[in-house]
């Protein structure tokens, strides 16, 4: 039932990344702009990849009303918590499901995209387009837990703010610190990702991997602390 | 069995530097019904949450059913034999008042289809209506048919008529006591509604400044307590150290308002020695005992 409770707590959220992805993929096909290396698809599609999870993370246990909770106020959290559940089945269940949710969007669009544009499948070998996913699919689950720990102890439209500030912040970081590239995690969804080098980048992703388990984890701490 | 369905000992919490509760003592029988009160800030939420596994206690400890709260596990399983109304009443505004319900119910595996088809038609609930539609009268009642459906062996309700009007006010007390009564279910409440916890009440606390400074049967404590109005003839009579017993004293020109909470016949002796005093005994109600122990009164003597 909390599978449940996450479905209908998300499935309008849904409704953005995909008007987004859609909207992308028909403008890319309309201009003839949808084949690898044309640079505004290639650049526009990351961004996407960065909205999804942003959007779909449920965060934490309290997100039932996220507008009130810099108030104190936890919304229907105190029901919620009242449930024979644990936090980490509550924390756990909604993270499956953000992550089955982006996962399975993701899987989807790049099969919508394969099947109805041409070009796509003649420009992009198959084993390169499930690189491709895998690796947008590493990167979400980063952005994924970042939003999640974010969503501990903030409102809704401040996470999105703290999300995209500590992305642009890393990613200064990495530039700034000179990270060898296999390591550079900004660079495996853009310009070195497998549609173009055609390698999987398997250094980005464990670290993306990586990131998010700490994260996630981070995320989880902080939930069995709270009060509420 | 354990004689007690809640026992809460030197309970501690503060928020900052701001203390919450200070050595909360407090033990609910078993099958009774149980007012909480005290005023605003008192620290009533504050225990609501502690028992429910919301809040974590600086100090002493929580029992539920024998159960230390303060063990997550063991929380976890006295959630599942608790029926809880919050403070505020919000439920998942997106959902509807039918699937609220279905949601709820996995989690209890004794939950009672017949107390849920009774109370949707007794507090006249819409099924296919949004929560977010629904005023806080109505959410107060959703919970209350959850917290109830689910075999609750014990109700924690949190100001559980705030919202409601007179006649819906009475219909939940009036089921509060049939559920009591036919389930054998521990009800625990707090409310700053007086009338409406010496109407359902069996034992009382009144708790201020986080601590319980009165505890009891309610029929006990009326028992016990008396007004004592006493005229003085003389001004100055009045005795430096009253006798143990008198909680408060009150005075204005020559007439005392003494609140006694016990020893009345030692307390009388005194008064009948003050030189040509005289005095009536009188009757107290909960809210007098309420208002004299959390007030602050500068005509107060004792």
């Amino acid at each position: 039932m909390l599978w449940y409770k996450a479905w209908l707590e998300t499935r309008w959220r849904m409704l953005m990344p995909l008007a987004l992805v859609l909207f992308v993929l028909f403008t890319g096909h309309n201009k003839g702009q949808l084949v690898q290396g044309q640079k505004s698809v290639q650049n526009a599609l990351p961004f996407f990849w960065i909205v999804l999870p942003l959007v779909i993370a449920g965060g934490g246990i309290n997100t039932e009303a996220p507008f009130r909770v810099l108030k104190g106020l936890n919304g229907s959290t105190g029901f919620t918590l009242s449930l024979p559940v644990s936090r980490f089945r509550l924390f756990a269940a909604r993270v499956v499901f953000g992550m089955t949710a982006t996962a399975g969007f993701l899987i989807a669009a790049c099969c919508f995209a394969w099947i109805a544009f041409p070009e796509v499948s003649a420009s992009i070998a198959w084993n390169d387009g499930l690189r491709y996913a895998a690796t947008v699919l590493a990167s979400s689950f980063a952005i994924f837990g970042l939003a999640t720990l974010f969503a501990t102890f903030l409102d809704q439209q401040l996470r999105v703010l703290a999300c995209m500030g500590s992305i642009f912040f890393m990613r200064w970081l990495f530039a700034w610190t000179n990270v060898p590239e296999a390591f550079d995690i900004f660079r495996m969804s853009g310009e070195a990702s497998p549609l173009i080098t055609h390698v999987f980048p398997w250094a980005s992703v464990l670290l993306c991997f990586g990131f998010g388990v700490l994260f996630l984890l981070g995320a989880l701490k902080i939930i069995q602390q709270k009060a509420y | 069995m354990n004689d007690f369905a809640i026992e809460v000992s030197g309970l501690k919490k503060s928020y900052r530097n701001q203390r919450a509760l200070n050595h909360l003592d407090l033990r609910v029988p078993a099958g009774s019904i149980f007012g909480f009160l005290g005023r605003n800030g008192a620290g009533k939420t504050t225990t609501i949450k502690i028992l429910m596994g919301m809040l974590r206690a600086d100090g002493g400890t929580a029992r539920i059913f024998g159960m230390d709260i303060g063990d997550p596990r063991l929380c976890m399983e006295a959630r599942s034999r608790i029926g809880f109304v919050t403070e505020d009443k919000d439920l998942f505004p997106y959902m509807t008042v039918e699937q609220m319900i279905r949601f709820t119910r996995p989690f209890f595996p004794r939950w009672r289809d017949d107390l849920e088809s009774r109370y949707l038609k007794i507090f006249d609930l819409p099924p296919k209506r949004k929560i977010s539609d629904l005023s806080k009268g109505m959410r107060s009642k959703l919970m209350l048919l959850i917290a109830v459906c689910h075999g609750a062996e014990l109700l924690i309700l949190d100001e559980p008529t705030d919202g409601l009007d007179p006649a819906a006010t009475e219909e939940v007390l009036r089921e509060l006591v049939a559920i009591a009564a036919s389930q054998q279910t521990t009800i625990f409440f707090s409310s700053h509604q007086l009338t409406e916890v010496e109407q359902i009440a069996d034992s009382i606390c009144i708790v201020d400044k986080g601590r319980a400074i009165v505890t009891g049967v309610l029929d006990d404590l009326k028992a016990r307590y008396q007004r004592l109005q006493v005229v003085l003839e003389n001004e100055s009579a009045v005795p430096a150290r009253w006798v143990e017993g008198v909680d408060h004293v009150r005075r204005e020109g020559r007439t005392l308002s003494i609140l006694a909470s016990g020893n009345i016949s030692a307390i009388v002796g005194q008064i009948e020695s003050l030189p040509g005093a005289t005095f009536e005994r009188f009757p107290v109600g909960l809210k007098e005992i309420f208002l004299e122990n959390v007030r602050s009164d500068e005509n107060a003597l004792v």
